[in-house]
């Protein structure tokens, strides 16, 4: 601070002769009344224009009522939180009170206020962790099975809607000996371990390399895929992992616990835009959490599905491999939002998983099945 | 500095003297109040908006003179947000399992999809009038004038949160013609609970004096939206089954369709301002505090000025904002649109740009809309036989610590 300030004996020495006028509100009374203001030995004293003294306030316990649309005014309760007011427009008295009282803005104690909010802070947390992390996830553990299967498959349909023009527009691919070749696959791994939910496996025209699973039991296989597989079983291999997703209902369970939980966290953040951003980061990092952990499941029931099916569970680490190599891990910090596992680790997981190894094994399809599904985009 | 204006006014007004409040809340401090607090809340990613908005309310509430003397806010910023974080753990849980079970019987019960993920939407109706309630009586026991507290009863919240729901629907099934009396009915329940000392309001007034205004901004509205439904159905038909195959040579009437849309979008604008002024003149004449009573004369012209020069100082804003962004991407990407190199500078130029236009914004809409707003309604109340006041006393404290912590999450209107 660039004034010094004197000692407040001094000052208040300085100050003793001083008067002004204000106007005092009794804080019982809706009546003002005027009076004159002095300082007193170590108070200020409020007299009635007869002279007789009305009130001494100690001017430690001095306090200003924050007054910001009211400039040129000084406004003082004699206590914290006190109902009386003292309303100064004297530019000199409202100099000299600020000189002589340094507690004039010191904020009333908090009565534990901050330790309650502590308190509430905590629990808020703790409740809106137990919403997103237990609760919800257990509810939509238990109802996700009792949706009808038809319901299933209309929010699938409508789920494909949405993606589609995000993934290329969505064009589903149907040459016909392709589509006979996708169907014995498919077919081949569900006779294995039969399904409760009917499948629908279709391929979609895009570069991408990738393929997903939504509800009601519909899988979808990006051609990218099929291009930079390096054989039918690791399409096949991919397949088995969707399959898995399908046989865990994760597809509805995730839909069910995004709706449990969509808006929460915008209601931490409040309305202004920049919360935005949070949100998403934040929902990002949970709903990754959720989607590793049925990830390696789905990779689990594929090791297990492609073993029943007599085909080799390491052709799942080709794929896996051949996604590392164009660059799509994750790696430090950003594996936090990563909604898959560790490339390298899947891999390793499918190759300790397989048990044909280099043995012979019957092919998932034949040389023209191959052709044929490499072929389903025309 | 800018002078204190409207600080005459005798202070013992004689029993039948009338008072008209002023505001004179200096501009240019204010401009300061919402540059810091806007900045601030970015900063901390929103907490600092409680403090923000208690800083707000103090000016606001100390602008606002009657009789000379200015109303004075208490509330505290943690108040705020204490009441905020109770609601949140209320409002999580309820909201977590209320959507999940909502969504799922939508599902199970058949509805289209995007159906059952909004059906979670009116659980929020009657909390959102619960938190409206909760929040103006926190605001009352908060402000006082003269030195004697307002005040509302305790207990209200929930069956002004009934009214409030049913009313919704009637508004509803009405098609928004129940909106006078809607708005005449859950004011006086507000009204007549709230309390200044030991002083009762009393909202009277009959809400067939605002059907007029609101039966014609209704008739409006309908009519032009029909006519304009009307003219343009052959052009947006067409357009529809063209979808996807090539574009059709143009059909119908598209350029009579749109005049007709933007003049009926400007008529109802302009009529909703005229009923806005005409509410707030028939509820105040209609309000009564102890044996003082109230009236209006705010007129419609007022708030369209207001509302213009608002929309202009946002225009401004927002062209200057775009401008400055576009020069500054010219200047970085000049060899090309987001190279590795120029990624870096056109990141934290948005960044910057959003910053700026998220303060400008705060500040804008406080300095040219909400301040001459609040000036325009405090200043055109009357207060009648305002010596009837001068008996009221004290009343006791409302100890509620918390509370208007629903308004903020629900986001809720925070004005006056």
């Amino acid at each position: 601070m660039a004034k010094r300030r004197e000692p407040p004996a001094t000052a208040l020495a300085r100050y003793a002769r001083l008067e002004a006028v204000g106007d005092w509100w009794d804080g019982e009374t809706a009546r003002p009344r005027e009076v004159i203001v002095k300082f007193g030995r170590s108070s200020l004293t409020l007299y009635g224009f007869d002279e007789t003294p009305l009130a001494h306030w100690a001017l430690a316990g001095l306090r200003r009522i924050d007054a910001p649309g009211e400039p040129g005014t000084l406004r003082l309760t004699p206590d914290v939180d006190g109902d009386e007011r003292l309303v100064l427009r004297d530019p000199e008295m409202i100099e000299a009170i600020r000189a002589v009282c340094p507690d004039l803005d010191r904020a009333a104690p908090s009565n534990g206020s901050w330790r309650r909010v502590a308190l509430w802070a905590a629990g808020a947390l703790t409740s809106i962790a137990l919403l997103v992390f237990v609760i919800v996830p257990a509810l939509a553990e238990r109802l996700a099975p009792m949706i009808p299967p038809e319901r299933a498959a209309a929010l699938g349909d409508a789920v494909l809607e949405r993606i589609g023009p995000l993934m290329g527009g969505g064009e589903v691919c149907a040459a016909p000996a392709g589509r006979a070749a996708l169907a014995r696959m498919t077919l081949r791994l569900t006779e294995a371990a039969p399904l409760e939910t009917p499948v629908k496996v279709s391929v979609w025209r895009s570069p991408t390399l990738n393929a997903f699973a939504v509800p009601g039991g519909r899988i979808v296989i990006l051609s990218g895929l099929i291009d930079a597989a390096e054989g039918p079983e690791e399409v096949a291999a991919v397949l088995a992992h969707e399959l898995g997703h399908v046989a865990a209902r994760d597809p509805l369970r995730s839909a069910l616990r995004r709706a449990g939980t969509a808006g929460l966290l915008g209601l931490f953040v409040g309305d202004f835009v920049g919360g935005a951003v949070v949100v998403a980061t934040a929902e990002a990092a949970i709903s990754a959490a959720y989607s590793r952990e049925a990830e390696t499941a789905a990779d689990r029931y594929a090791h297990r599905l492609l073993g029943e099916a007599g085909l080799p569970a390491s052709a799942l680490a080709g794929f896996f491999e051949s996604l590392a190599d164009r660059g799509a891990g994750a790696e430090g910090f950003a594996k936090h939002f990563a909604s898959h596992p560790d490339l390298e680790a899947r891999a390793e997981a499918a190759r300790s998983a397989d048990h044909v190894g280099d043995g012979a094994y019957d092919p998932v399809l034949d040389d023209a099945g191959w052709i044929a599904l490499q072929q389903i985009c025309g | 500095m800018d002078a204190a204006a409207g600080t005459d006014g005798s202070r013992e007004p004689a029993a039948e003297a009338s008072l008209r409040p002023v505001y004179a809340g200096p501009p240019g401090r204010l401009g300061r109040i919402a540059f810091v607090g806007n900045g601030l809340t970015l900063l901390t990613l929103g907490v600092w908006r409680f403090w923000y908005l208690t800083r707000l309310r103090r000016f606001h509430w100390s602008a606002i003179r009657i009789g000379g003397e200015a109303l004075e806010y208490t509330g505290r910023g943690v108040e705020l947000l204490l009441g905020f974080l109770i609601a949140a753990v209320a409002l999580g849980l309820l909201l977590g399992v209320a959507n999940l079970a909502l969504v799922f019987g939508g599902l199970t019960a058949g509805f289209a999809p995007e159906t059952a993920f909004n059906a979670a939407l009116p659980v929020l109706l009657p909390l959102w009038f619960f938190a409206g309630y909760k929040a103006r009586r926190y605001r009352a026991a908060r402000t006082r004038w003269r030195g004697l507290r307002f005040g509302m009863a305790a207990g209200g919240a929930w069956g002004y949160a009934l009214r409030g729901t049913l009313w919704a629907l009637a508004l509803v099934a009405t098609l928004g013609l129940a909106r006078p009396a809607m708005q005449l009915s859950l004011r006086r329940y507000v009204m007549d609970r709230t309390f200044w000392g030991d002083q009762g309001f009393v909202q009277g007034g009959g809400w067939r004096a605002l059907m007029g205004p609101w039966l014609l901004l209704w008739g409006v509205g309908a009519a032009g939206l029909a006519a304009t439904v009307a003219v343009g159905w052959e052009s947006v038909s067409a357009a529809l089954e063209a979808r996807g195959g090539p574009a059709p040579p143009p059909t119908g009437r598209p350029v009579t369709t749109v005049a007709l849309g933007a003049a009926t979008v400007a008529a109802v604008w302009l009529l909703w301002q005229r009923y806005e002024a005409a509410a707030h003149r028939v509820l105040s004449g209609g309000l009564t505090l102890g044996g003082a009573r109230f009236s209006s004369d705010l007129r419609a012209g007022r708030l369209i000025r207001i509302r213009l020069v608002a929309g202009i100082a946002y225009a401004l804003l927002v062209l200057t904002l775009g401008l400055a962004t576009a020069a500054a991407f010219g200047f970085e990407t000049a060899g090309g649109w987001l190279t590795p190199e120029t990624q870096g500078p056109a990141v934290a130029t948005l960044a910057v740009a959003y910053a700026l236009g998220f303060v400008g914004f705060g500040v804008v809409r406080e300095v040219a809309l909400v301040r001459p707003l609040i000036r325009a309604y405090a200043g055109s109340l009357t207060l009648h036989r305002a010596g009837a006041l001068d008996a009221a006393r004290q009343r006791p404290r409302d100890a509620a610590e918390e509370a208007g912590g629903f308004a903020e999450a629900l986001d809720v209107d925070i004005g006056i």
